[in-house]
């Protein structure tokens, strides 16, 4: 895998370490990860729960910061932002998929695909256009004007998918997407994956399921914070 | 533009936060309410007091000096007792050497007096016994009637003039000139009614007082040997304090004070009253303001507790909203904005529960009182900013706290 640069990859890893202080032990949730990401690639993370996968996502989706070690976003290293670049990078190049959707109860599916507008100070007239336009994607233009409890587990999901896409970010970040649905919906989110991958978009996929991860075109087995295996799984 | 689009994110999100607790909001706006309500009414009721006191002052001219053996601003007690007295004689003297005063009038007084009229009385007003000189120093205007004639003044005819209140209360029905009333037993034939000058303490102004000439006072009184009061009036206000200069060079000379030693009488001026209500009412504020501090206090803590639960409780949406790109500035401004929104509403309710409780309190508790409490409209700009300002300084620990959550932590909150 020597074709990963910094320069020619969305996102590059390079000797990732995060330490957490337990009092008088060190422990290394990320053991010196490389990984890079070419754009329009579908990769799926996986690992058992404790191998540090969860705490690689975090890394990649600029939620924490590592220990040490170089992160490249676009060839620029984001290891050393500050809280206000990290929301920045978070809100303009990266779209959160989550298992357990979280979408503001509170809020129709408008406002809610509109939020990271409103934080990136885009006008609202513009906001809800694009917010409208993302929720035609996913197909529910026609909820709205629905609160998340007046949706299917399903629906809630292609809403935090909506909200994800809007800002049209460098990268589609999905922990676990389809943890919280049965089979049929998971599939059907799966493939709503393929189609967006297919569209251009680069996917990294957080999972634990070996059916979720063949979706992918590309499996990272991480294990005790190592990248275990890298591998191509379809051409 | 990016503050105005999380300016509106904030209000809605407040609004709706605030929807989404109805009870809970109202109760941690009572507080606030309540310390809003309290300082607007206070602020009222000393608008109303200084009006009072200070019309009480204005019933003395502004450029007249009272020479008195007391000093009207207060000092030591005992060594006042034991001054001199002010006589006739110091008067003639000032009158004849004075050149900065327009006008001299003398007066002796005597405090908690009785006037009888047939069955009908007046207790605990004031008797002064006055010259022709008492026109031109005072502010009394006669309302019905007239003025002592110099006839009157030098014979010492049993004559007088009744100020409002006593008119009011031994006259109720009738008109009290030509009526003979009795003063401490004395008889005094009602000539002249003196015109209202109103105020809190009528018993130091016109109002509740009987004036006769100067020796009918003595005559019947009996008090040859009394200090009176020298009124000096000055020719121009402008130049008033040569004339108190002028007072106190000639009263030293009449007394023989070498230059080191200090007035053995005091020069008197409505500016002692109003210096006196000035520190009055500097004191009101200040304990009208303690009270009001204490109770924004509570108010506040009250929001800064609710915020906290506010915060903890959306956790998790602090999270996701970080996830999406909220700047830990714009998680600042919309917990910010949630406490000021309570707040302030608070203090919206309050003035709108002020002002009416104020103008029923004039109709209903002070419709016969002098004392009438405003409500000028600076007062309900002073209550919204401090309100506003209480939902800041105590809104601003758990808008930092809900900013400083780490996201991770945060989305993973249950």
């Amino acid at each position: 895998m020597g074709q990963y640069t910094p320069q020619n990859s969305v996102i590059y890893l390079e000797e990732i370490f995060r330490v957490y202080d337990m009092g008088h032990e060190n422990v290394y949730a990320l053991n010196g990860v490389t990984v890079g990401v070419h754009r329009n690639e579908y990769v799926a993370i996986m690992g058992p729960s404790g191998s540090g996968k969860s705490t690689l996502m975090n890394l990649i989706g600029c939620l924490d910061t590592p220990s040490s070690g170089n992160y490249y976003f676009n060839g620029t290293n984001v290891a050393g932002l500050d809280d206000n670049e990290l929301a920045e990078i978070r809100n303009k190049e990266i779209g959160f998929v989550f298992q357990t959707f979280n979408l503001l109860p509170r809020s129709d599916a408008l406002h809610n695909v509109e939020l990271p507008l409103i934080y990136a100070g885009i006008k609202k007239d513009e906001r809800l256009e694009r917010a409208y336009s993302a929720l035609e994607s996913v197909g529910l233009a026609d909820r709205a004007s629905h609160k998340p409890n007046e949706l299917s587990g399903g629906q809630r999901q292609r809403v935090a998918i909506a909200r994800a896409l809007v800002t049209r970010p460098s990268i589609l970040l999905a922990d676990e997407p389809t943890g919280n649905l049965d089979s049929k919906t998971g599939e059907d989110i799966m493939k709503f994956f393929a189609e967006l991958h297919d569209r251009g978009n680069t996917i990294i996929l957080v999972t634990h399921e070996e059916d979720i991860a063949r979706n992918a075109h590309r499996v990272v087995r991480i294990r005790d914070g190592k990248v275990e295996r890298d591998e191509r799984t379809r051409p | 533009m990016k503050l105005i689009s999380d300016t509106k994110e904030g209000l809605s999100i407040a609004i709706t936060a605030v929807k989404a607790n109805p009870l809970r909001s109202i109760l941690t706006m009572l507080g606030i309410i309540i310390g809003i309500f309290t300082v607007t009414l206070m602020g009222a009721f000393l608008n109303g007091t200084d009006t009072m006191f200070r019309k009480t002052a204005s019933s003395m001219l502004t450029d007249v000096y009272y020479v008195d053996k007391w000093n009207w601003g207060g000092g030591d007690w005992r060594l006042m007792r034991n001054r001199p007295s002010i006589t006739e004689e110091d008067m003639q003297e000032l009158r004849s050497k004075m050149t900065t005063a327009s006008a001299f009038g003398m007066t002796i007084g005597k405090w908690g007096q009785e006037a009888k009229y047939k069955n009908r009385s007046v207790q605990g007003m004031s008797i002064s016994g006055v010259d022709e000189g008492y026109m031109a120093t005072q502010s009394t205007e006669i309302e019905f009637g007239r003025f002592f004639t110099t006839a009157e003044i030098s014979s010492a005819r049993p004559v007088c003039i009744i100020g409002y209140e006593v008119a009011q209360k031994l006259f109720p029905n009738i008109s009290p000139l030509g009526m003979v009333i009795r003063v401490q037993g004395y008889p005094l034939e009602v000539i002249g009614v003196a015109k209202r000058v109103g105020g809190l303490f009528t018993v130091f102004t016109v109002d509740n007082s009987t004036v006769m000439p100067f020796r009918t006072l003595q005559n019947a009184y009996g008090e040859k040997h009394q200090s009176i009061t020298i009124a000096v009036r000055a020719k121009t206000v402008e130049n008033k304090l040569d004339t108190k200069e002028e007072i106190s060079f000639y009263m030293r000379h009449i007394r023989h004070l070498k230059p080191n030693e200090p007035l053995n009488f005091g020069i008197n001026n409505q500016d002692q009253f109003n210096q006196q209500i000035d520190s009055l009412t500097f004191i009101l504020s200040v304990v009208g303001f303690v009270i009001t501090g204490l109770s924004l206090l509570v108010g506040g803590i009250g929001i800064m507790n609710i915020m906290y639960v506010s915060v903890k409780e959306r956790t998790r949406e602090i999270g996701i909203r970080k996830a999406v790109g909220a700047t830990r500035r714009s998680l600042i401004f919309q917990f910010l904005y949630e406490a000021s929104f309570l707040s302030l509403s608070a203090g919206l309710i309050a003035i709108a529960i002020a002002y009416p409780v104020t103008t029923l309190i004039n109709n209903l508790l002070l419709a016969d009182s002098e004392l009438q409490i405003g409500f000028p409209l600076y007062y309900a700009n002073i209550g919204l900013a401090l309100s506003l300002a209480t939902g800041l300084i105590f809104g601003i620990f758990p808008a930092l706290k809900a900013s400083r959550l780490d996201p991770v932590d945060a989305l993973r909150y249950e």
